[in-house]
C-alpha cells in the first residue's frame, strides 16, 4: 500500500499500517507502521507505544515510541523519554534525553546549505561525509561541566548500581570498587545539601530532608552491598522501595535490561 | 577487549574522576587516569601495553587533547580515541584529526554508556 498525507495527521493506537508513507508537514505515530518512510518536509514523531519497522528518511524525527529500522534525518533527531530505536541513525544533530536507549551506530554531519530533495535512503547512507561517533549535548547547549551536572548523574548511577545488584548482575572485583567509590561521593557531596537550582530536572528533586535522608541511605546501602555485607530479603525489598523512590523523585526509569555489557563482568 | 587498557585524560578532577569511577563499573577493571596529554603520551610511549582507549578532554595544561590526538593517530593510528570538549569548534577539529568518537559537555550517563556499547564492548 502507498500512503500520501499531509500536515498534522495521526496514525493512532492499535492502528497499523503496511507499505510506503509519504507526507508533508507533522505526523504521530501513535500505532504500528511496517514498511518505508519518507518526507520532504517537516517532523515525523513516534509516540510512546508506537512502533515502526522500517527504514526512515525524513527532516525531522522525535522518538517517543520504538523505532526498528535505520534513520537518516536531515536536520535532527531527538529521542525523548522512554523512545527507543534499533538501528542506525545519521542527521546533523541528535539529542537524547535521559531515559531514552538506542541501540546502533550513530554518524553526524554537516548540515546541508540548500534545501534537501528526497533521495533514495540506501543511496543517502552511501552519499554521506563520513564521520565520527557523536554523542553529548547538541551544538547550541554545549559547555564545560558543573559539578551540579556531575552530581546527579553520580545518583544516577548509584540507580543503576543497585537495579543491576537486586537482578543478580555480576559484580567484580572492580565494580565493586567503582559502587563503593561512588556510593561515597554521593553520600558527601549530599550531606548537606540544600534545595534551590534553577536547572528544571533538579527542581523536581528539590532536595527535602526526606529526600536527602533517602540518598544517604541509598548510598549506605550499596556501599553494604559492594562490601559484602548480608543482605536478606527485607533488606533487599528496602533497598528496592529506596530506588523506587529516588528514581521517581527524579523522573529517572532507565531499564538496566537496556545496558548489555553490565551483563558480563 | 581482553587485554584493553582505557584512560582518561583531563585536567578537571571532577570530570575525570567520575568518567572513570563510570567505565570502571561497566567494564569492571581499572581505568588509567592522567591529568594531561603530556603525562598520557609518555605514558602510551613507555607502555608494553597492545592496546589504549583514550577518553580525552581537550583544554589541558603541558600538552593539550587536540595535541594529543594528532600524536597518537600519527604514531598509532589504530588506537581509539574518544574527545571530551564543551566548546563546539572542537567537534570539527577532533574529526579531522581523525577522533574516533566526540563527546559534547555537558553529557549524561547513556552517553558514556552509548560510547561504551558502540567502541569498547564488542560482543
Amino acid at each position: 500500500m502507498k500512503k500520501r498525507v499531509g500536515a498534522n495527521s495521526f496514525l493512532g493506537k492499535g492502528v497499523e499500517f503496511e507499505g510506503k508513507l509519504n507526507f508533508n508537514g507533522i505526523i504521530n505515530i501513535g500505532g504500528h507502521l511496517k514498511g518505508k518512510i519518507s518526507a520532504t518536509e517537516g517532523t515525523l514523531i513516534v509516540d510512546e507505544g508506537g512502533i515502526i519497522e522500517s527504514n526512515i528518511h525524513v527532516p525531522c524525527i522525535i522518538i517517543k515510541g520504538e523505532v526498528r529500522g535505520n534513520i537518516v534525518a536531515d536536520h535532527k533527531i531527538e529521542f525523548r523519554a522512554p523512545g527507543k530505536v534499533l538501528g542506525n541513525i545519521q542527521a546533523p544533530v541528535v539529542t537524547m534525553q535521559e531515559g531514552a536507549t538506542f541501540e546502533g551506530n550513530c554518524r553526524t554531519y554537516k548540515a546541508r546549505e540548500a534545501s534537501t530533495p528526497v533521495i533514495d535512503f540506501d543511496h543517502a547512507l552511501q552519499a554521506r561525509e563520513h564521520t565520527i561517533l557523536r554523542l553529548g549535548s547538541p551544538s547550541p547547549d554545549m559547555r564545560e561541566m558543573h559539578k551540579n551536572d556531575i552530581l546527579l548523574t553520580r545518583l544516577k548511577l548509584l540507580v543503576i548500581m543497585s537495579k543491576a545488584y537486586l537482578e543478580d548482575y555480576p559484580v567484580g572485583k572492580y565494580r565493586k570498587e567503582a559502587i563503593i567509590k561512588n556510593a561515597e561521593q554521593v553520600a558527601s557531596e549530599y550531606a548537606g545539601r540544600g534545595a534551590g537550582t534553577d536547572d528544571k530536572s533538579r527542581k523536581k528533586m528539590d532536595f527535602d530532608h526526606v529526600f536527602n535522608q533517602r540518598v544517604q541511605l541509598l548510598a549506605t546501602m550499596a556501599k553494604g552491598f559492594a562490601e559484602g555485607h548480608p543482605m536478606g530479603h527485607f533488606r533487599k525489598k528496602a533497598l528496592g522501595d529506596n530506588v523506587d523512590y529516588i528514581s521517581k523523585a527524579i523522573t529517572f526509569n532507565n531499564r538496566i535490561s537496556d545496558i548489555k555489557f553490565l551483563k558480563v563482568a | 577487549m581482553q587485554d584493553v587498557k582505557i584512560a582518561v585524560v583531563g585536567d578537571d578532577k571532577i570530570v575525570r574522576d567520575h568518567v572513570v569511577n563510570l567505565l570502571m563499573y561497566c567494564v569492571n577493571r581499572e581505568i588509567l587516569s592522567f591529568e594531561d596529554g603530556f603525562t598520557a603520551w609518555n605514558y602510551l610511549e613507555g607502555s608494553d601495553s597492545p592496546d589504549i582507549i583514550f577518553f580525552s578532554d581537550v583544554n589541558m595544561p603541558e600538552m593539550n587533547g587536540l595535541e594529543l590526538l594528532t600524536k597518537i593517530k600519527e604514531k598509532y593510528p589504530h588506537k581509539i580515541c574518544i574527545m571530551m570538549s564543551g566548546d563546539p569548534a572542537n567537534e570539527k577539529l577532533a574529526m579531522e584529526l581523525g577522533a574516533d568518537a566526540f563527546l559534547a559537555k555537558p553529557f549524561n550517563m547513556n552517553d558514556l554508556f552509548n560510547i561504551v556499547e558502540t567502541l569498547i564492548v564488542t560482543d
